[in-house]
């Protein structure tokens, strides 16, 4: 196919800033394409690598009420239990307020043996933080965004407790820095439940309570029916659960949040539309000028379905072009962004399967800029074309 | 070319049976061709002459497979035409046919040499057999050779022509169909191309159907021919 | 002058050929159109938002929550310390002694009608004397729970996005079979997304012993709030942080806000270059049509700045019939539509408000949008020989 590379190239040179605002607007798309996309999965690509066998077990009445500590040995007897751990929301924040860090108390060698090598943490650290009582865990977003240093002590202050001493500041030293490949890790304070419990004052009313278990069970196939058997041990106690896998636990708080998955395809879908409109545009208008053209080749031989696969030839160049640049460009700008939003939007990349996606859309692209050329192309009556030149 | 084809034999190469061929424009229906019988001797230059709107150009047309007569036959070496399909008249046009305009029809956006490789490019051939076959064709028309590079607005009215006619008989076509191929030219520029078209028919055998309203170019066929009112009018060869 | 009505002249005389070129005029129109459409949308969902926090708080009210908590789910005072709020100087007194409200707020899982998504819905405990420090709560339809009879009142836009929440539905929710027996309405604030009952059935429901989360006090004057703070913070038997009402709840937008504005921006700038590719492309094919009538009136004497003055309006004009369209439809398919997010992990219904100001903001966006795309055009024009242009046809 390659013989008829000059004869496409020469099409596309016949009006230059015609083609290259043409790509230029198939560029802003999937760099559009490219930055929704990432945005995307910073907030939903996480969810992808939640474990499958982790079921997260909250008071029935909303994931802020708390559960009773008690709970733990029953949830632990359900049959295809293999490990429970849990957590207590710390409300943590770094001096002022609007510093928040999401930390966690939690019994140390449970939770770290669910987690296992999702956090990136060395064993050094790990066995270092097990052994220190007042010791904290650190995702490296967070250290990076205080400073913070291993063997550092900081004044960690609640939102949501107090201490028997009337105040809300918890002296932690940091053990360990996380690396996690997960993003969402990055963020991530750990304290230790028992640290926590012992100083906590007591009018809170909530000593001896957790804010929800992570429950490992041995085979994820079974994670309905041991969410089912959970909440059915707690159904008539005064605090009833409700376990769903962690996925659906995380995947639910993130649609409260804002459905971004809806909103990312409805702005794509409006981009992609109108720069459709403009290829498709400089194709029939391309096609229509060189009418003539195309009569002199049926002359010459060319069939109507060479002609046509020409025209897709071009346009396959021109959208072709313009995704391989705006792909890059998103690429690039994504990288940049990354750096820059890792604070507020960690976990900002462009996922893999976006290429395919983009793939498929330039091919969609191509084939419905083809489709008026197509009918041009096979209404084209050679005689009457030839002489109107 | 064999010593049969070189003299015009009795079986004709294109047979025309009772042809007609009517337009319809706004409301009333124009019959430009009405029940026309004519046939066109393998290695003939045929001169076909007519006032405008006689139907020279639908007739061309025609005999390129470019249109369908709305009745009788075209036979092309014992095939009739209108039982090709779409695809199988495409084809028989690439290895059968090579048309001439009066503007040239040259793709701007192409060198010369490009233009002249297009149809070859329908062909299996290697990239070295087309350029060698380009400058073959452009040698035959006596195109120069250090001007193969150029673009069409680059190159003269006559030269232009000479590239169209190298474009159409690279692929060595059975016959050339010419619409006023002096049309554009002046009298100097026209006198060489008709040169060309002459030696073609002697040395290289191509039969040549030539519309023209032009009694100097008629004059070089072999056979004139007068289209009037949609009939053949006189058929007498010429002086040549 | 002249350059003016030529430039009027050439307008017309294009826009009477406009026919010829209407697919490239229309894709031009509706890039636009696109643009604005997203731009407007997006930044009409922060207006909502915004809007609905700036519609709750009041500037004579303040809002007093336990030392260290931001907000009023992590916050837990005492009764007791609630009552001495109403002690400050500065509170506004009337014929039930001082204008306090002792609130207590939990969250309850409720599933939205629509999505099926398990919402932290705001369950709010409260007593009479809510009614008259929030005196933009009011009825809507039904009555006022009765205490201890397990009735609650629940917000319009909670009785409209959450299942079971209708009037006359029940719900369970604590342990407790809830009646819903009223609607309310917040003249468009938070309180429309939260669910309402008295104060000691919340607490008994949900095992919250007396405490509360919050205490809201009617000031006599937005201008006591100073002294009322001061003397709150100085008091040494309570540790508490104390918030003028109107702020609290607009501050709570910011983020969000901020967020969706810097991001539809960065979109709708994006778009808009597109835009603007698209609309240069429309007025490059208008040039090159018109090349021969431009260069006929160029013999006659028109100036080359009325040329390049023509086309740039025509593209103006373009701009800003795709911007009205885009703006037009963004009310359409937008305006009141009926959104909720997560604010201090409460649920908050909000409507897209596609405003008047925001509306004009798109247009003008598109107009200069459309300013752009002419000029290179516009100059070629105006550049090109005026003999090649008698020869092009």
């Amino acid at each position: 196919m390659t013989r008829y590379l000059p004869l496409v190239r020469a099409a596309l040179a016949r009006r230059r800033a015609r083609t290259v605002l043409t790509i230029g607007s198939v560029l802003i798309a999937f760099l559009l394409f490219a930055l929704l996309m990432s945005v995307r999965q910073a907030f939903l690509g996480g969810i992808r690598a939640v474990g499958k066998r982790i079921l997260i077990t909250a008071n029935v009445v909303s994931l802020v009420s708390p559960l009773p500590l008690a709970d733990r040995t029953i949830i632990a007897s359900v049959p295809g239990v293999r490990r429970v751990a849990y957590e207590v929301w710390f409300g943590g924040y770094y001096r002022r307020t609007g510093n928040f860090i999401f930390a966690l108390a939690v019994d140390p060698p449970t939770f770290l043996a669910e987690l296992r090598g999702e956090l990136g943490l060395s064993p050094r650290a790990r066995a270092r933080w097990i052994a220190d009582r007042r010791g904290v865990l650190v995702g490296n977003a967070i250290a990076q965004r205080f400073g913070w240093r291993v063997g550092e002590v900081i004044p960690l202050r609640s939102n949501v407790w107090r201490r028997t001493n009337g105040t809300n500041t918890w002296p932690v030293r940091v053990d360990g820095i996380l690396r996690p490949s997960e993003k969402r890790y990055a963020q991530l304070a750990l304290l230790h439940y028992h640290y926590l419990s012992e100083t906590l004052a007591k009018n809170t009313g909530l000593s001896g309570k957790v804010s929800l278990y992570r429950v490992e069970i041995a085979h994820a196939r079974d994670a309905a029916a041991v969410s089912r058997a959970i909440d059915a041990r707690f159904a008539n106690s005064p605090d009833p659960t409700r376990t769903s896998t962690a996925r659906t636990f995380l995947l639910n708080f993130l649609d409260q949040i804002a459905d971004i998955g809806t909103i990312v395809t409805a702005i794509l879908a409006a981009v992609f539309f109108t720069m459709l409109l403009v290829t498709a545009n400089t194709m029939a208008r391309s096609v229509r000028e060189r009418t003539a053209e195309f009569a002199v080749l049926r002359t010459l031989g060319y069939g109507p379905g060479r002609l046509f696969g020409l025209v897709v030839a071009e346009a396959a160049l021109l959208v072709g072009a313009g995704a391989v640049l705006g792909l890059l460009l998103g690429l690039g700008l994504v990288a940049v962004l990354h750096g820059l939003l890792a604070a507020i939007l960690p976990g900002l990349a462009l996922p893999p399967s976006s290429f395919a996606l983009g793939l498929a859309l330039v091919v969609l692209f191509v084939l419905a800029s083809s489709l008026v050329p197509y009918l041009q192309i096979t209404r084209l009556a050679v005689a009457d074309a030839l002489r109107r030149e | 070319m064999t010593e049969t084809a070189a003299q015009p034999s009795s079986e004709p190469l294109i047979r025309l049976e009772r042809v007609s061929k009517s337009y319809r424009r706004g409301g009333e229906t124009i019959q430009v061709l009405d029940r026309v019988d004519l046939a066109i001797p393998r290695g003939d230059f045929l001169a076909l002459m007519a006032p405008s709107g006689s139907g020279k150009s639908t007739l061309l047309n025609l005999l390129g497979g470019l249109d369908r007569p709305d009745e009788g036959s075209i036979l092309f070496d014992g095939v009739a035409l209108e039982s090709l399909g779409p695809r199988a008249l495409t084809r028989w046009r690439a290895t059968h046919v090579g048309f001439v305009f009066q503007l040239y029809h040259l793709l701007p956006v192409l060198s010369a040499a490009r233009n002249v490789e297009l149809p070859l490019l329908l062909q299996r051939l290697g990239r070295a057999e087309r350029s060698r076959r380009v400058a073959a064709a452009l040698s035959l028309v006596g195109f120069p050779d250090d001007r193969h590079t150029f673009r069409p607005t680059e190159l003269s009215g006559g030269q232009q022509q000479r590239v169209a006619i190298a474009r159409a008989i690279v692929t060595n076509p059975t016959v050339l169909l010419c619409d006023e191929p002096t049309g554009d030219l002046d009298r100097r520029a026209g006198d060489e191309i008709l040169d060309l078209l002459v030696e073609l028919n002697r040395r290289l055998d191509k039969t040549i159907v030539m519309v023209t309203h032009d009694p100097h170019a008629a004059e070089r066929a072999h056979t004139l021919v007068r289209l009037e009112k949609g009939l053949v009018g006189e058929i007498r060869a010429t002086s040549s | 002058m002249h350059v003016l009505r030529e430039t009027w002249l050439l307008l017309i005389v294009s826009l009477r050929s406009l026919r010829k070129r209407f697919d490239v005029a229309l894709v031009a129109t509706v890039g636009f159109a696109g643009v604005v459409l997203v731009l407007v949308a997006v930044l009409s969902m922060a207006a909502g938002f915004r809007h609905t926090l700036h519609a709750t708080g009041s500037n004579d009210v303040a809002l007093v929550l336990r030392k260290g908590s931001g907000a009023e789910l992590s916050s837990t005072l005492s009764l007791d310390q609630a009552r001495r709020v109403g002690d400050a100087p500065g509170v506004a007194v009337g014929a039930h002694g001082p204008e306090i409200s002792p609130e207590l707020l939990v969250l309850i899982n409720r599933r939205e009608r629509r999505s099926r998504i398990l919402a932290n819905v705001p369950f709010r405990g409260v007593s009479a004397s809510a009614f008259r420090v929030h005196p933009h709560i009011h009825l809507v339809a039904g009555h006022l729970f009765k205490a201890g009879l397990d009735q609650v009142i629940v917000g319009r836009a909670a009785e409209e996005s959450f299942r079971g929440l209708r009037l006359g539905d029940h719900f369970t929710s604590g342990g407790v079979r809830w009646r819903v027996v009223g609607v309310f309405g917040d003249h468009g604030g938070v309180h429309a997304s939260e669910i309402w009952t008295d104060l000691p059935t919340l607490e008994s429901a949900y095992r919250r012993g007396d405490s509360v989360s919050a205490v809201y006090a009617r000031l006599v004057s937005p201008a006591a709030y100073p002294r009322f703070r001061a003397n709150l913070l100085h008091n040494p038997e309570l540790s508490v942080s104390v918030h003028r009402e109107e702020r609290y709840y607009a501050h709570q937008s910011r983020g969000l806000d901020r967020f969706i504005t810097i991001a539809g921006t960065i979109i709708a700038l994006m778009m808009g270059l597109g835009a603007l590719f698209a609309a240069a492309n429309t007025m490059y094919a208008t040039v090159s049509e018109r090349a021969r009538e431009v260069a006929i009136l160029r013999t006659l004497g028109y100036h080359a700045a009325a040329v390049v003055l023509s086309v740039v309006a025509e593209s103006v004009l373009y701009a800003l019939s795709g911007g009205v369209l885009g703006a037009l439809a963004a009310f359409l398919f937008f305006n009141g539509f009926e959104a909720s997010t997560l604010n201090n992990f409460s649920v908050v219904v909000f409507r897209f408000a596609v405003t008047p100001s925001l509306a004009a903001a798109g247009i003008l966006f598109a107009g200069a949008l459309g300013l752009l795309a002419g000029l290179a055009p516009a100059v070629a024009a105006a550049r090109r020989p005026i003999a090649a242009g008698i020869r092009a046809l």
